[in-house]
C-alpha cells in the first residue's frame, strides 16, 4: 500500500513537473535574468513541492502554490544579489535600427527594460503579460494590496511608452 | 489591449529550461540526505519483534543504496568533467565517504568539517556501521544487479562514512579543509592511487590503506568549487568489486589499469 502511494506520488510529481516546468522557469528568468541561476532556483521549486506534495490537492492547485513558491524565490534571490538590478538601464542599448511591432528586437528590449524596474512592478508585470493573470490573482500571488498592484501597472507600461517613444518605437 | 501590451505578451512568453531538467530535479531528489536522519532516528528507536527487524533491515539497505547514490552522483559529475576522456584508474569507484560521527572510533581518519554545515545548502552526512551493513546485506536484493554489486561489496567492509556539502557559491570551502584531512593521510600505511586535477576547480584523490598485504580502507576527496566530499570505506575491500560497480549509480565504467 505505501509502495503504491510513493508510485502515484512520484507520477503525479512528474506530471506535474511536465506541466509547470516552462511558466516556473519563466517566472524565475524573467525576473532575474540569469538563465542559469533561474534553473536552479526553478529545480529548488521543484524539489519543495516534492516535500510538499501530500498538501497539493489538485493539479490547479499545484500550479498556484508553485507560482507563489517561484515568485517568492525571485525576489528572495534579487534581495541577495550585490548588484540590482543586474540590468541598468543604461545597459539597454540604443538600436541600431528601429524595432517594428513582432520584431524579435523589440522583444529583446521590452525583456531587458522590464528587468530595470523594480521587484514589485517588475513582477506585476511578468505575472500580468506572461502569466496572463488579472490585478486580483497578482495581488493574491504577490501578498500585496490590489491598488499597488495596479499602480504598479500603469506606471510600468507609461514608463515602457516612454522609453519606447524616446527610441522612435510606438504603435503602427 | 493596445499594441504594447500585445508585445508583452510575446516579448514575456513562456519559455522551457534547457533539455533534460526534469532528470536534474529527480537527480537531486535521489540525492537528498534529509530522510537518512529521520531513518537514522527511527534504527535507534527502542523496538523489538519480526516487523521491527524487518523494517529495520529495509531501512539499513535503503542508507546503503543511497550511500551508493551520493557518492555515485559525486564522482560521476566530477568523472564527466575531469576524466571523461581519459580511463580512470583502478579505484575512483570507492565511492565511499566519511564523516565525524558517534561511530568516530571506526573511522580511519577525522574529517574535521562540521563548521561547513551552516554554510551549505545540502548536506550529507552518513556513518553505517558493521552491524548496519550486515543487516543490509541480507536485505539486498541478489537479483537487482544495482543491490547485488553493493551486496558483493560490503560484504568485507566495516563503515562507510560519508560527508557530502553542496553550496550555493563557491569560496564556501577552502583548501585548509582538506589539508586537515589530507595531513591524516600522510602515513605509510596509506597511498594516494588516483589524484586528478582539472584547472583550479575540479580534484578527486583516491587513497588506499593497506595492512599486511590487505586493503584496510579507502579514502576519497573530492571537491569542487561548489561541492565537498570527503569519504572512508573502512575494511577488508574486495577491490574488484569496487571496479564492478562501474556502469552502476551513474558511475562511468572504469577500466584497471
Amino acid at each position: 500500500m505505501i509502495g503504491l502511494t510513493a508510485a502515484r506520488q512520484a507520477l503525479d510529481f512528474n506530471e506535474l513537473m511536465r506541466e509547470h516546468r516552462g511558466m516556473v522557469f519563466s517566472v524565475l528568468w524573467h525576473f532575474l535574468h540569469d538563465r542559469d541561476l533561474a534553473e536552479e532556483l526553478a529545480q529548488d521549486v521543484f524539489l519543495s513541492l516534492h516535500k510538499n506534495l501530500r498538501a497539493i490537492e489538485s493539479t490547479a492547485h499545484a500550479g498556484h502554490w508553485l507560482r507563489k513558491v517561484a515568485v517568492q524565490r525571485a525576489i528572495d534571490a534579487a534581495r541577495k544579489r550585490i548588484r540590482r538590478p543586474q540590468v541598468s538601464l543604461e545597459d539597454v542599448a540604443e538600436p541600431s535600427v528601429r524595432p517594428v511591432t513582432g520584431d524579435p528586437l523589440l522583444g529583446d528590449m521590452l525583456r531587458r527594460l522590464i528587468a530595470t524596474l523594480p521587484e514589485g512592478p517588475r513582477m506585476a508585470m511578468i505575472l500580468r503579460y506572461q502569466e496572463d493573470l488579472d490585478p486580483a490573482e497578482i495581488a493574491d500571488t504577490m501578498g500585496i494590496p490590489l491598488g499597488t498592484v495596479k499602480s504598479h501597472i500603469a506606471r510600468s507600461l507609461a514608463m515602457l511608452r516612454e522609453k519606447l517613444e524616446r527610441r522612435g518605437v510606438g504603435e503602427r | 489591449m493596445d499594441w504594447l501590451e500585445q508585445e508583452l505578451t510575446q516579448a514575456l512568453a513562456r519559455k522551457q529550461p534547457a533539455a533534460g531538467f526534469d532528470a536534474r530535479v529527480r537527480a537531486r531528489l535521489q540525492r537528498r540526505p534529509q530522510w537518512l536522519a529521520i531513518a537514522a532516528a527511527l534504527l535507534v528507536m527502542v523496538g523489538a519483534g519480526e516487523a521491527w527487524q524487518q523494517y529495520r533491515g529495509h531501512q539499513a539497505k535503503e542508507q546503503v543504496m543511497a550511500a551508493m547514490r551520493i557518492a555515485g552522483g559525486t564522482l560521476e559529475s566530477r568523472a564527466s568533467a575531469v576524466e571523461r576522456r581519459r580511463p580512470m584508474k583502478l579505484l575512483p569507484t570507492a565511492v565511499l565517504l566519511a564523516s565525524l560521527s558517534a561511530t568516530l572510533w571506526a573511522q580511519q581518519f577525522q574529517f574535521n568539517l562540521d563548521h561547513l554545515k551552516d554554510k551549505a545548502s545540502e548536506s550529507a552526512d552518513i556513518a553505517l556501521n558493521a552491524d548496519t551493513l550486515g543487516i543490509a546485506a541480507r536485505f539486498l536484493d541478489s537479483k537487482d544487479p544495482d543491490e547485488a554489486k553493493v551486496k558483493k561489496l560490503i560484504l568485507g567492509i566495516e563503515g562507510i562514512y560519508i560527508k557530502h556539502f553542496e553550496f550555493k557559491s563557491s569560496g564556501a570551502w577552502s583548501a585548509t579543509d582538506l589539508d586537515r584531512v589530507r595531513v591524516q593521510l600522510k602515513g605509510p600505511e596509506w597511498s594516494r592511487i588516483v589524484g586528478v586535477k582539472s584547472g583550479d576547480s575540479e580534484n578527486i584523490e583516491v587513497w588506499m590503506r593497506t595492512e599486511k598485504g590487505k586493503v584496510s580502507g579507502v579514502a576519497i576527496l573530492a571537491s569542487e568549487p561548489r561541492q565537498l566530499t570527503v569519504a572512508n570505506l573502512v575494511g577488508n575491500i574486495d577491490i574488484e568489486s569496487l571496479a564492478e560497480l562501474g556502469g552502476h549509480f551513474g558511475l562511468p565504467k572504469l577500466q584497471k589499469k
